[in-house]
């Protein structure tokens, strides 16, 4: 059974509710089916994962029940098929109609390098729609472009993946933003294995260094890389009072203000890539200059 | 002799990903006389990421020739500049996060149900 509603504020709630579906789904043999008949409202940290999720685990999953409301707001988010950024033909002008929207719907693009400039083109795209949907301008528009822009490039560079996925909802009354980021690629932990990082041994560890800069070249040349998490996640917390989220593996990181964890995960429960959470306050604060955090 | 490139031509104005950084290699090293200078007018927006793969190329190119950046907007030379300043000093680690590890979904569900 589908959660009936994560209305709350809380990622927890979110993450909550995926890891127990993943949890069941892992455990079964069987065809699955996914009963939304008591849903009513589900937010983006949960949904963009578990249709991805549902895409990769190899099980047979059936979603029943849902109400025209839901079905209806699952066919424009594109739950049921994610839209692929890279076929349409003009992406920057089918995605120009989602400018009155509360919700970048879920995407596709590629984010291998070779096709680095129709990713930063697609990326450019969703920003000026972000920009328009929010109504902002200046400090909070440039922070947000470049958090985007930061973790985006950190999948080209790191993961392995063909595409990347965001999703985005915003909510005007509260004045915040929840965007996600994913991947299906090699991990934090597979991406430092794959450098030759042998001192970095789990999920747990892979995750940590990230969080604190360490890059996963480990050379005194390098050692301006590994400020993308870094920046973005000051950046977020400490300038605007976000919360930043990494799923990576078998592990997860969550930074507010006042907390700043790393979890390890039941051995049950991991993610064969990496997600990213943003939740962005975008109400008019005048001391936030985003310059002031790209020391890291 | 003066060869002028511009950013805004062979990449955009929004500087994103160290791919596209890289694309200014070719177009220095085509240069066989004189000075380069890099103009990034109309350039409104960079990433660290971009400006650290270029500072690197710069720093690499300007060991052989004459590179000089021109019509930096605020935002552009002030991140050119703070890449350019930490690329040689050790970078400042903050180890401030708690480790949790759980091994059930119960004592996980009892956490997530904080935060």
């Amino acid at each position: 059974m589908m959660p009936n509603k994560i209305g709350d504020n809380r990622i927890g709630s979110s993450f909550n509710h995926l890891f127990t579906i993943m949890q069941q789904v892992n455990s079964s043999d069987e065809d699955i089916e996914w009963d939304f008949s008591n849903t009513e409202l589900l937010n983006p940290f949960f949904l963009l994962p578990l249709v991805l999720y549902k895409n990769k685990c190899g099980k047979n999953i059936k979603c029943t029940h849902l109400s025209t409301s839901v079905n209806s707001y699952f066919g424009t988010i594109h739950f049921f098929e994610i839209l692929d950024a890279e076929k349409e033909k003009d992406f920057c002008l089918y995605i120009e109609k989602y400018s009155q929207k509360r919700y970048i719907p879920m995407i596709k693009f590629p984010v291998s390098k070779c096709k680095d400039g129709i990713k930063n083109n697609i990326l450019s795209a969703i920003g000026k729609i972000l920009k328009a949907q929010l109504n902002i301008k200046g400090e909070i528009y440039s922070a947000i472009d470049y958090m985007l822009t930061e973790l985006i490039d950190n999948i080209t560079e790191h993961s392995n993946s063909e595409y990347g996925y965001i999703f985005a909802q915003y909510y005007p009354k509260e004045k915040y933003i929840d965007i996600c980021l994913a991947d299906n690629g090699i991990t934090i932990l597979g991406s430092y294995i794959k450098v030759g990082r042998s001192d970095i041994t789990s999920d747990v560890d892979a995750i940590r260094n990230a969080s604190i800069g360490i890059s996963t070249k480990n050379l005194p040349e390098a050692e301006n890389r590994g400020y993308g998490i870094v920046t973005s996640k000051k950046m977020l917390t400490e300038g605007l009072n976000g919360q930043f989220f990494v799923f990576s593996g078998g592990a997860f990181y969550r930074k507010n203000r006042e907390n700043d964890n790393v979890v390890g995960l039941p051995s049950n429960i991991r993610w064969d890539g990496t997600v990213i959470l943003l939740r962005i306050p975008y109400s008019d604060n005048r001391d936030f200059k985003y310059i002031e955090y790209l020391e890291g | 002799m003066e060869t002028k490139i511009l950013m805004s031509d062979l990449i955009g104005t929004e500087l994103r990903s160290r791919t596209e950084a890289r694309k200014i290699i070719a177009p220095i090293r085509s240069v066989k006389m004189g000075k380069v200078l890099i103009g990034f007018s109309d350039v409104t927006f960079i990433s660290r990421s971009f400006a650290d793969e270029f500072c690197g190329i710069i720093e690499n190119e300007r060991l052989s020739r004459s590179i000089d950046l021109l019509d930096k907007c605020d935002n552009v030379d002030i991140t050119l500049s703070i890449v350019m300043e930490n690329r040689n000093m050790p970078k400042s680690v903050q180890k401030n996060s708690e480790t949790k590890e759980f091994s059930d979904m119960e004592s996980l569900s009892d956490f997530l149900a904080t935060i």
